[in-house]
């Protein structure tokens, strides 16, 4: 701990209430990913589209045509990047960033993004695998861990900034009335999966004899949201600054993982897309990477066959199960622990507070912005027949959101890759990797009886 | 509603706290430096964090609500 400097320890100042509004990515999440949604809807109101701006590479078969695209669309390419790129920068100054390192490393990310996504749309893509997200994380952790990624490059990986604004523009493809018909269900099944997966980490872990602090930290890593969960309940409840590391090490090797084996095993099963999708919502990690292996298989829909559904299926399914079922219960997890650690726990010379006033502020607050998008857009939609909806607020809202989110997910698995350096992980010693590999053995599979059994017919209907 | 808001950090320099102590370190630059892989899958600057941070003296990360015996404020 010596070697954090000094300078870095500033007094303490007296922060406004907004403070919140603009130091926070999921805040930004919402100004970015709200503000492209509440423009585009207010150009559908006037007869006009951000359908040019929200430019996507089409379907190829020869390099010719890329060429081809590449060179018509120029112009749209470079103005998709200065949208991006603004908004972005503001976000990243008010977290702190430096711009004159951000705007280098984000006009990186954006060229190899649009290569990744180019090569995601040749006719022969699924056949070799080679789907966008794959690939981009598989590119991504080669570059990192082999020649190394410069020091200011970091500045324009903010994965989890990419991440919560792809979901918010998500959830403008999501009709609330799917959300309100489907949150109960997925939050039904996640419950059960958090609470059996934690109680088996938990309890794996304490019989090994780790420490009860270590073992809550591990145990809502894996059972509800990945490194956010670990440190939300590292800090609830005062966990050791090795310990939180533990936790983030295991979470990330076994989400990494789970990336690349959840999208093969059902593959191999040929589960439709939004059976596949509620299990990877169920039993991944991270949001990041179960997006990666959600969209992935939503790529094999009408290329791999014997898989069946609507692509965007996987991903809503994710979503729903993972931000809904999930994520939106972190501060209630570190609370319920913060409390058990104040009175049942042994000292460790540090009191912590537990105050209900937790479940707010861990609340991730990029869910609201999610479901703000999903309202914005349906309540556009009401004013339309189904056949005006496919007509006009299809093509000309709808679709260019989704172009948006696409390109904000790619951002995040080519960010995931590169800030993912193996060496930089802390030796976790064996109790701990036995406890937690034990809980994703039971994640991986209850959530694999649930989504294909149990709530089967339910996630066959949400697919249609 | 405004207390809602109110980051826990702006709450807990009124009390005694680690959000007020010396030995406080809650930058989110330093702490995905001091948590590596913290980045990859996640971020210091969530929501989910409220305004956790590094104590230095106990070497344990803490809601900065959290006090000790220890506490010393901070006079610069």
């Amino acid at each position: 701990m010596t070697e954090i400097a000094q300078s870095h320890l500033h007094a303490p100042k007296s922060e406004s209430v907004w403070a919140e509004f603009i130091r926070k990515d999921d805040w930004w999440a919402i100004w970015i990913g709200l503000g492209l949604v509440v423009v585009a809807a207010g150009l559908v109101a006037t007869g006009s589209s951000i359908k040019w701006l929200a430019i996507a590479p089409q379907k190829w078969s020869h390099w010719s045509e890329v060429a081809a695209q590449l060179q018509t669309h120029a112009t749209q390419y470079l103005a998709l990047f200065a949208l991006w790129a603004g908004l972005f920068s503001i976000g990243i100054t008010a977290l702190g960033y430096r711009l004159s390192r951000f705007l280098p490393a984000f006009a990186l990310l954006y060229i190899v993004s649009l290569g990744l996504y180019v090569l995601g749309q040749w006719d022969q893509a699924a056949h070799y695998n080679l789907e966008p997200p794959l690939v981009a994380l598989v590119l991504g952790l080669l570059v990192a861990n082999t020649v190394g990624v410069p020091q200011w490059a970091g500045d324009g990986l903010r994965v989890e900034l990419y991440i919560k604004t792809g979901i918010v523009l998500l959830g403008a493809g999501l009709p609330l009335t799917l959300i309100v018909w489907a949150g109960p269900v997925a939050i039904t099944q996640a419950a059960i999966v958090s609470l059996v997966t934690f109680g088996v980490i938990y309890f794996t872990g304490t019989r090994l004899g780790l420490d009860r602090r270590l073992a809550a930290t591990l145990g809502t890593g894996g059972a509800v949201c990945g490194v956010s969960g670990a440190i939300a309940t590292a800090g609830a409840v005062g966990a050791r600054k090795e310990q939180a590391s533990i936790a983030i090490s295991l979470v990330v090797f076994w989400a990494i993982v789970t990336i690349f084996v959840l999208p093969l095993l059902a593959r191999a099963l040929a589960l439709p897309t939004a059976i596949a999708g509620a299990w990877i919502g169920t039993s991944e990690f991270a949001d990041a990477a179960g997006l990666a292996a959600a969209q992935t298989y939503g790529g094999y829909a009408g290329h791999v066959p014997g898989i069946t559904g609507n692509p965007d299926a996987a991903v809503n399914a994710f979503t729903l199960m993972k931000v809904i079922g999930r994520d939106i219960w972190i501060g209630v997890w570190a609370f319920v622990l913060s409390i058990v650690a104040t009175t049942r726990w042994q000292d460790t010379g540090v009191r912590t507070r537990a105050d209900a006033g937790e479940i707010w502020r861990r609340f991730p607050k990029f869910v609201l912005g999610f479901l703000i998008a999903s309202t914005i857009v349906t309540v556009v939609a009401t004013g339309y027949s189904y056949a005006d909806y496919k007509k006009v607020v299809q093509p000309t809202l709808v679709a260019p959101l989704q172009s948006l989110r696409v390109w904000a997910f790619i951002f995040t698995f080519l960010s995931i890759g590169l800030t993912t350096r193996f060496r930089e992980f802390v030796k976790v010693g064996a109790k701990p990797f036995y406890a937690f590999t034990a809980g994703v053995a039971v994640n991986v599979l209850l959530g694999f009886i649930l989504s294909t059994q149990v709530f089967a017919g339910f996630w066959s209907r949400f697919g249609q | 509603m405004m207390r809602l808001f109110s980051s826990e950090r702006a709450r807990a320099v009124t009390q005694p706290s680690c959000a007020g102590c010396r030995h406080f370190c809650s930058s989110p630059q330093q702490i995905e430096s001091q948590l590596p892989g913290m980045r990859s899958l996640g971020s210091a600057h969530a929501s989910v964090r409220a305004a956790d941070g590094l104590c230095l003296r106990h070497d344990r990360y803490l809601g900065a609500g959290s006090y000790c015996a220890e506490h010393q404020p901070r006079t610069t």
